[in-house]
């Protein structure tokens, strides 16, 4: 009947909303904890205290700086497109977000269970350097639309190292489902085998959420006069921008757990057979060792000019991944070891 | 084989050993260059094989300084083979695809991840301060209760941001002192000479450097506020003194 | 209606809330200093503020272009390397060893050079 039929919509809606509260909250919270646990560790990398006043050894800080933020004036500049203005910042963290729609957090436990999953994230990612070209756009000013040419350009040339160390995970896996990749990882983890991939990887994915070493867009209103390309945005566009840079680094760093650490698994201690989901625990620290090293390389390096971060990027990385892509087929053709 | 330091004992034979080039080297480079020694890393590259087995010296200064019997600079000044000096292709190499430096720095800060920080929460915790320290000033009293200041104006006089204002009469029992005092805080420099000036120890400096105010005229100190400064701070400026007296 | 529709409605409707947040709760006062363009003091002119787009960027991303679609038209051999075996390895060998030629003009005419650029900027 018609009316059973809306009734059992609305119970199928009431279960998808559940299931993406279920995801968003916790990766929200993620997000802002990640904000306030990167300022304790660089303070402790440098032997000073991060901020530990707000709450028990800071932890309510994110809150209190999401609120001061809320409460800030949100100044446009005259001349600006206004839509714009408003929609880049909005689509940065929107594609950040959306990118945890594939991210398995258990067996079977996914938002939505893609086959091409890795795809849908490369697109994503793909995708968010509109937020960064229109932000730069929108601000009516030379400097913050050179920076945001800059930081293009740096994201997508990145980009290209993603996708061939990408490429290289799939050419060891078979396909392009992430519940797939998890699965065959349970005989070694592929940062064994793929170790020199992991490191341009790592490097790529750097680059690709503007950390340092290459984050001199970010840091050139302490450097230069000329400033970066969110200069004119205040308060909640701010807010957006900072919410998806952490947002990407959390799901790169989870990503990252994924392809290299074997995700949920972790066969030599346990198999899970109980209700309660400690894979998703599992998960969890995994991801955490790769926040870490976000941070660690942030307290350690310096940083690298523009010029000196494409000719890295063109020169050193794009013939290293080349090789590779020759390699490591050439390899397991030749030995006959595929692993699928 | 490359550079430990060895015992010269008794009668070496003389055998001169070529130490081998490649695969000793090749584990000892990278293993080597990743130590956090505190020589740094350009020190490393300094290591020629030494030959060995020398019992005679002049024969090793000669071995060792043999390469510089060769001719290092042509007729025009300009350094033959400049690269012998520096690290070999194996070294750099090395550099370049396992990131020696940045896994070197790196482990330090790692380290230092673990240790306590040094911070200081302020309002709570206070940093050590010396018995010279000069902070608020303050006019001091005999222990009889007479006070010290005798209007010799030493202290104004010496005084280089001229803060200090004085007026002097002859009190009611005929004594020498002051009637007006001031000190203007906001043209203080606190350098001290005021204290070092005054021949009874009257004008002195506490240690107190917390006397924010909120507005200018608390500021402008005069006789009242610097003798009950004095006054309540008197017991800690005795005990400064007297830790500092043999230097003054 | 599965989840990756309903999680593509509602972080959007999210953000939105987020913004309408600000608007609501927040002074809305600007005056003439603060909604001019930040040049360190200097007055921006309406005509000045889009300079000259530097070609560097335009090469960058057509060489992004070219090198993202070749990897991508990788990922089908990279899945079904197995079934495919040499022959189908083969071909996508040469199909990149071509590409890979491209690279190496790109590479040695140093078109990813931006000492132009520190000429252009510095006029």
């Amino acid at each position: 009947m018609n009316k059973s039929n809306l009734i059992e919509n609305l119970v199928g809606l009431i279960f998808n909303l559940a299931d993406v509260l279920s995801i968003i909250l916790p990766v929200l919270l993620s997000v802002a904890f990640m904000t306030i646990i990167e300022r304790k560790q660089l303070a402790a990398h440098q032997r000073r205290v991060g901020p530990n006043t707000v709450g028990y050894y800071g932890i309510l800080q994110p809150f209190a700086d999401a609120l001061k933020l809320i409460l800030k004036e949100t100044v446009i500049p005259s001349q600006s497109n206004k839509v714009i203005f408003y929609l880049a910042p909005v689509s940065t963290l929107v594609f950040s977000l959306l990118g945890w729609a594939v991210i398995p957090f258990g067996q079977g436990l996914v938002l939505s269970d893609l086959s091409l999953g890795i795809l849908y994230t490369l697109a994503l990612s793909s995708l968010g350097v509109y937020g960064v070209l229109l932000a730069g756009w929108s601000a009516n000013s030379k400097y913050a639309f050179l920076g945001s040419l800059r930081s293009t350009a740096a994201m997508i040339s990145y980009e290209l190292i993603l996708s061939s160390a990408i490429l290289i995970i799939i050419l060891l896996t078979g396909s392009l489902n992430y519940i797939e990749i998890i699965e065959i990882q349970q005989s070694i983890y592929f940062i064994v085998p793929l170790l020199p991939v992991f490191i341009f990887y790592f490097i790529s994915i750097l680059a690709e959420t503007s950390r340092t070493p290459f984050d001199l867009q970010e840091a050139k209103p302490d450097l230069q006069k000329i400033a970066g390309f969110f200069t004119e945005h205040s308060s909640v566009p701010f807010v957006f921008f900072f919410l998806g840079e952490y947002s990407s680094i959390v799901l790169f760093s989870c990503i990252t757990a994924i392809f290299f650490l074997g995700g949920y698994n972790f066969n030599e201690i346990f198999i899970n057979e109980s209700i309660f989901n400690l894979q998703a625990i599992i998960l969890g620290l995994k991801t955490c060792i790769f926040t870490f090293f976000f941070v660690w390389f942030r307290a350690t390096l310096p940083r690298l000019r523009y010029d000196q971060l494409i000719s890295l990027c063109w020169l050193n990385l794009l013939p290293v991944a080349v090789a590779f892509i020759i390699l490591i087929p050439s390899i397991l053709i030749t030995f006959d070891i595929s692993p699928y | 084989m490359f550079s430990r330091p060895r015992l010269v004992l008794g009668l070496q034979p003389r055998i001169f050993i070529k130490p081998s080039v490649a695969s000793a080297r090749t584990a000892l480079v990278a293993r080597r260059l990743i130590s956090n020694s505190t020589c740094s890393h350009a020190e490393h590259n300094h290591q020629k094989p030494k030959l060995e087995h020398l019992s005679s010296g002049i024969e090793e200064r000669l071995a060792h300084s043999a390469h510089l019997l060769e001719p290092e600079h042509d007729s025009q000044g300009n350094e033959l083979n400049a690269y012998r000096h520096g690290p070999s292709a194996l070294d750099k190499a090395v550099h370049l695809f396992f990131f020696t430096e940045i896994i070197r720095g790196m482990w330090i800060v790692l380290e230092n991840f673990f240790r306590p920080p040094y911070t200081i929460m302020y309002p709570f915790e206070k940093g050590p301060l010396s018995p010279r320290f000069r902070g608020e000033h303050a006019l001091r009293r005999y222990p009889s209760g007479e006070e010290r200041c005798i209007a010799c104006k030493l202290c104004e006089a010496i005084c280089p941001a001229q803060a200090i204002t004085i007026e002097s009469e002859a009190r009611m029992d005929g004594s020498r002192k002051t009637t007006k005092y001031d000190i203007d805080m906001t043209k203080c420099i606190y350098c001290g000479f005021c204290q070092e000036a005054c021949p009874v120890d009257a004008i002195v400096e506490t240690q107190n450097q917390e006397f924010s105010v909120e507005n200018r005229e608390e500021l402008l100190y005069n006789k009242e506020k610097l003798l009950s400064n004095g006054d309540r701070a008197e017991a800690e400026i005795a005990a400064n003194l007297h830790s500092d007296h043999v230097y003054r | 209606m599965n989840n990756l529709f309903f999680i593509f409605i509602f972080v959007p409707i999210l953000a939105f809330i987020l913004l309408a947040l600000n608007v609501l709760f927040s002074v809305h006062r600007p005056d003439e200093a603060k909604v001019s363009a930040y040049e360190c003091g200097f007055i921006a002119l309406p005509g000045q503020t889009r300079s000259t787009f530097q070609i560097h960027f335009m090469i960058v991303a057509l060489l992004f272009l070219i090198f993202d679609l070749e990897i991508l038209l990788l990922f089908p051999l990279a899945v079904t390397l197995y079934q495919v075996s040499i022959f189908g390895f083969t071909i996508g060998i040469v199909f990149f060893i071509v590409l890979t030629i491209g690279f190496v003009l790109e590479i040695g005419s140093g078109a990813i050079s931006l000492v132009n650029i520190e000429q252009s900027n510095n006029k």
